[in-house]
């Protein structure tokens, strides 16, 4: 149905794709996987037209397909279910479904909106998706679940030929999921192409009858669900084994607990989370996508209210709502989202590396702060790091790669030299290189004593890293589970994940 | 859940807050002054708010949008001026004076639009820019010097249908017509997707940019109706003319429940806002307050407009520091 | 301006990269400068040189207040209102007080600032604590503080102690004062902005206050002293004011004296959208600004002509701020 020739996109200094041929048949489920960066999201960007690619060009049934505009690519048949939600939590679902396209009626010039169709509409094209809501409801009363199948109705009410799904099961429990994937299989069989993207291996080992892996923006490699392995499929990820990624733990972690969570309970979570944290330990949160991970790591670094529980650093409790106290003690926190609360991109690398420093590096008590001061501070920690720029004091952050980004966050709080470093997804939207680098900081870090947290969606990440992996469900740790001779069992996690509790 | 119904509450609580409010007012100045709760004057404070009135039900959908437009008193000016010297200068009937006002505001807010749209130069610059170089064509016209019109002019204001006055059933027309256009219209609610999240309504196959000016060169237009309004009922184009009205227009959306980051709130509410401060001044004057206490009143209002808005975002938000 | 990060006021730079970092449109600044000079007998080029520093000197203190608020992504618009009440508690305390003339000119002083000040400190608290919309706070402000300074004086003016507060206006030998002022409050705003920790919190807070509160920077603080700094400057600026007319009066400046501060700020190359912003530039801005008035008389150029340009002046500096981060980005 659809077919992609040498596809090629350049960003800057980035090469987003290179020369990526791919074909997606009509009444399949054609899965697409890659690490993050790997350029599926500029792949799917290009297929419905929001980015124009540099060289190649692609066809859809018979015909040259080039979309300039979003939509162009609708008129052409092709619809994107985009991984963050695109609706307006104040408008209706029956809107929010027509955004694009009201059916108006009038007299010459003079149109409005009509009613009547405009709900019909709705109530069809949520029927279709097995969802039961009122046309007339907010969408910002729904569940996260119900969005996505709002969404996904959204995307069918053109009748697409062409549905790219973009990992559409991130936020929605397991009832859910089966109930989606029922509806792509029917969809499937009413001759649909389906392009499925999404990290979850399981599902798209159960789902797709072929599977192409990106990666660094070239085709990695192809597998058919006959011969479809994870194994294999993370290695054409990654582009090596992965055990050559994960550096060797050569210490121990010490008894000497440094940070203690004692019964924090987030607002709205039934039951309170509590953790240990030892000195010179990696310990992995797992759980799934709003299962609390980023609200506990936020909560306990002072960024969001905590109504209940203690935090305890050294054996000292740290005052709530304070992210400067939390820094004093002697704790960091690489949040979840660059771009949001991670950077300031406009900034200079050199003032990002230093902001969380200042107090330290200004001469008290005038706070006069040195320029020198903070370029003897700051520079040889991004040095080290590579970051790749030629003047610290004078590139922008947004000029820099995503690696380099989450590099210059990382030296940041290298700088104020933390006992605890709590990382939410560190290496979201990095490249494969800045990953290791990242690892072996993290190696080096632990082997100095330092004690680490890290929140990542991805299994493979937290097994390859951590001591210990605490898994959370509804704001509540629900299973600890240390590294055994042959790492970590998946089915364990997994049923922790989704609330059983353990016996190990 | 729960907390999602705690928001609605609380925006019901803000929306009736305003409802309340306004009973109060009207009934506080009833007890206080026997002359207040008439028809008579009741459509005097109607007359009264016509001219902010209209401009903020333009300037609401242009603030749907996340945009903002302080150029709308120098539109007026401008607008008048045109209109003035159209009229006294080049004795041309009213009516084409008229359609001259209001094809100047239209001009000035597509102006606005290009900058905002094309030029990407943010909504509050763009439209300083547009106040100083608007008030300046205007000085220009009228060479600083204030232009008396013909009691024709007058008589726009006077004219009564069905013992109303004009201004008033131009408010309700604008009124009405900005309702239909925000609740009834694609253009309209799409505007709203626009405020709320423009990337989303990009992606959704709204034309952002279209929108965008269309709700610049309204609010464009309801200026040039606030310029007739006001001119037809001062009879002279002075200097000062519409200075610091867009300030009052915002004042009285905001208070309507319209929200300066975009996406909430309903023309009829801005019209209300403009309302419920005119009638706040209109009441001080009939029970002889001094006057010099109007404008602390007016700011008081203003407040607890600030106040009603951060209690309807309910959610702390996590930067302190707004726009 | 193109290639500089922004607000990196404190990194050491060449002279040839400051000059090239200059807001371009300042370049009609000197242009402009030029121009004067060039349609004048030499002899009047003092006299001539004296008014533009002086009226830049009023608006300077204006723009750099705003500047602080600016940089933190806010704006304040109650200045109008600040400087009258800030005159009038000035030229009020100073006659009832009755100190003698070094002493009334410290009350003054002080009365004036410690007025703009308190005002700004109610913005501060208002807008960090309510998270309110700055540009309504202090509309608000402007409107009800302008009523209170009416309400007061019932719209007159309030004669000073005239010898008390014209010592803030005065000469020194050829020299005017309040240039004086003009270069403390160029340096320390300066100083303060590229080198204190507070003035890097404050462009922190403007260029993104998510990450800003992470990195431990106290945003509350941060913002709310921008406000009293904003305030006590425009209450400074209210104490040259009355001074220049021994007396304090309701209606010292105008609106248009707020929108010329902020034309200011945008010429002078910060960026209303916060982080962005230099106390030199917006000096700068300011001087341009003053120029512009000046050259009414000396041009035979009318108000409208200055109103056309200025305003086209914010639309070219916007335009080309918007071209140049569109260009890095």
């Amino acid at each position: 149905m659809l077919h992609l020739h040498d596809i090629s996109k350049r960003f800057g200094r980035t090469q987003a794709l290179s020369g990526v041929s791919l074909e997606f048949p009509a009444g399949a489920v054609t899965g697409l996987i890659g690490e993050n960066g790997a350029g599926k999201s500029t792949l799917m960007n290009v297929i419905a037209g929001v980015i124009q690619p540099d060289s190649g060009h692609m066809q859809l049934g018979d015909a040259p397909y080039t979309p300039h505009h979003a939509s162009d690519a609708h008129h052409s048949g092709v619809a994107l279910v985009h991984q963050e939600l695109n609706l307006v939590p104040s408008l209706s679902v029956a809107e929010n479904l027509a955004l694009g396209a009201f059916p108006q009626r009038g007299l010459g010039p003079l149109r409005w909106v009509d009613r009547r169709t405009l709900a019909e509409q709705s109530d069809e094209a949520v029927r279709r998706v097995g969802l039961d809501v009122r046309h007339d409801t907010p969408v910002g009363r729904l569940s996260p679940g119900e969005r996505q199948l709002v969404e996904i109705a959204g995307a069918l009410r053109r009748r697409p030929k062409v549905l790219l799904l973009d990992e559409p099961t991130t936020s929605l429990t397991g009832p859910e999921c089966q109930r989606l994937f029922g509806l792509i299989e029917r969809l499937c069989g009413e001759g649909l192409a389906i392009v499925y993207i999404s990290h979850n291996l399981g599902d798209v080992a159960q789902l797709c009858g072929r599977t192409y892996v990106l990666r660094n923006g070239t085709l990695a490699g192809r597998m058919e669900r006959q011969g479809f392995s994870e194994r294999q499929a993370i290695t054409l990820m990654i582009g090596q084994p992965l055990e050559e990624v994960f550096p060797e733990r050569s210490g121990r972690p010490a008894e000497e607990v440094v940070l203690e969570v004692d019964g924090l309970r987030l607002p709205g979570a039934e039951s309170g989370a509590s953790l240990r944290l030892h000195r010179g330990e990696v310990l992995g949160l797992a759980g799934l996508m709003g299962s609390g991970r980023t609200e506990l790591v936020r909560a306990l670094f002072g960024l969001d209210p905590r109504p209940e529980g203690r935090v305890l650093v050294h054996g000292k409790p740290l005052p709530p709502g304070s992210p400067r106290a939390a820094i004093d003690a002697g704790l960091a926190l690489v949040t979840e989202d660059r771009r949001r609360d991670g950077l300031l991109l406009d900034g200079a690398i050199r003032d990002n590396v230093a902001l969380a420093s200042l107090p330290r590096l200004a001469s008290s008590p005038a706070g006069w702060v040195s320029p020198r001061r903070v370029a003897d501070a700051c520079d040889p920690v991004a040095t080290r790091f590579r970051v790749d720029s030629t003047d610290f004091g004078r590139q922008m952050v947004s000029s820099l790669s995503g690696g380099n980004q989450q590099k210059v966050i990382l030296s940041r709080w290298l700088v104020t030299e933390p006992d605890v470093l709590l990382l939410d997804e560190p290496t979201r939207g990095v490249d494969v290189g800045a990953k290791c680098e990242i690892y072996a900081e993290i190696q080096r870090l632990v082997d100095a004593g330092t004690a680490v947290l890290v929140i990542s969606s991805e299994m493979e990440e937290l097994k390859g890293l951590c001591d210990r992996i605490a898994v959370m469900h509804r704001g509540a740790v629900s299973g600890e589970f240390r590294r055994g001779p042959a790492g970590y069992d998946d089915q364990q996690l997994l049923a922790a994940a989704f609330g059983r509790r353990n016996e190990q | 859940m729960t907390r999602r119904r705690a928001v609605t509450f609380r925006q019901r609580l803000a929306a009736w807050t305003l409802g309340l409010l306004y009973l109060a007012i009207v009934v506080a100045f009833s007890i206080a002054s026997p002359r207040f709760f008439t028809l008579t004057n009741a459509l005097n404070v109607l007359t009264q708010a016509s001219v902010v009135g209209a401009a903020a039900a333009g300037l609401t959908l242009v603030m749907l949008t996340a945009g903002m437009d302080l150029s709308i008193g120098s539109t007026m000016l401008l607008a008048s001026a045109v209109g003035g010297a159209l009229v006294v200068w080049a004795d041309a009937p009213v009516a084409v004076a008229l359609g001259a006002m209001l094809a100047v505001g239209v001009l000035v807010g597509l102006v606005n639009g290009l900058l905002v749209v094309r030029a990407k130069v943010s909504p509050i610059i763009a439209t300083i820019g547009v106040l100083f170089v608007a008030r300046g064509c205007g000085l220009w016209i009228t060479q600083t010097r204030a232009l008396n019109l013909p009691d024709e002019f007058r008589q726009l204001a006077t004219a009564r249908l069905a013992g109303v006055a004009t201004p008033v059933w131009t408010l309700a027309a604008v009124t009405l017509a900005g309702w239909l256009i925000t609740s009834r219209t694609a253009f309209g609610r799409q505007l709203y997707a626009i405020g709320a999240d423009e990337r989303v309504a990009e992606r959704a196959g709204v034309a952002v940019g279209r929108h965008v000016m269309a709700a610049y060169a309204l609010s464009g237009l309801t200026a040039g109706v606030a310029g007739v309004l006001l001119l037809a009922q001062l009879a002279t184009v002075s200097p000062g003319l519409g200075r610091g009205l867009e300030l009052e227009a915002i004042a009285a959306a905001v208070l309507g429940g319209v929200s300066l980051f975009g996406g909430r709130g309903a023309v009829p509410g801005a019209v209300f806002g403009a309302l419920v401060i005119q009638t706040v001044r209109n009441g001080l004057n009939l029970v002889d307050a001094n006057p010099f206490i109007y404008p602390l009143v007016t700011g008081g209002v203003i407040l607890l407009a600030v106040a009603l808005d951060s209690l309807r975002r309910g959610s702390p938000a996590r930067d302190a520091a707004g726009p | 301006m193109t290639d500089q990060p922004l607000g990196s006021a404190a990194s050491p730079r060449s002279p040839a990269a400051w000059v090239r970092s200059a807001p371009p449109v300042l370049w009609l600044c000197a242009a402009l400068a030029v121009a004067m000079l060039a349609l004048q007998p030499p002899a009047n080029y003092a006299a001539a040189a004296e008014q533009v520093l002086l009226a830049t000197t009023l608006l300077a203190f204006l723009a750099i207040g705003q500047l602080f608020v600016v940089v933190t992504g806010g704006i304040d618009l109650s200045m109008p209102a600040v400087v009258s009440l800030a005159s009038l508690v000035a030229a009020t305390l100073s006659k009832q007080l009755e100190l003698g003339v070094a002493a009334g000119a410290v009350v003054c002083l002080l009365a004036g600032v410690g007025a703009g000040a308190l005002v700004g400190l109610c913005h501060g608290l208002v807008i960090t604590l309510l998270r309110a919309p700055p540009f309504l706070v202090t509309l608000a402000s402007l409107i009800s503080v302008e009523g209170i300074a009416v309400w007061l004086t019932g719209g007159g003016r309030l004669a000073a102690e005239e010898e008390a507060i014209a010592i803030w206006y005065a000469r020194l030998g050829p020299l005017p004062v309040p240039l004086l002022y003009l270069a403390a409050l160029l340096v320390i705003s300066q100083v303060t902005l590229g080198r204190s920790y507070w003035g890097r919190c404050l462009y922190a807070v403007g260029q993104n206050a998510a990450t800003a509160r992470v990195c431990g920077v106290p945003i509350r603080r941060t913002t709310a002293c921008a406000y009293v700094v904003s305030g006590a400057l425009a209450g400074f600026a209210g104490v040259l004011y009355g001074a220049r007319l021994y007396s304090g009066s309701p209606s010292l400046v105008e609106l248009d004296t707020l929108l010329d501060a902020i034309a200011a700020v945008v010429i002078g190359g910060a960026s209303l959208l916060g982080g962005r912003g230099s106390a030199s530039g917006v000096a700068l801005g300011a001087l341009f600004i003053a120029l512009l008035g000046q050259s009414l008389n000396v041009l035979g150029l009318r108000i409208w002509h200055e109103l056309v340009v200025k305003g086209l002046l914010i639309l070219a500096a916007a335009m080309l701020d918007t071209w140049a981060i569109r260009r890095r980005r």
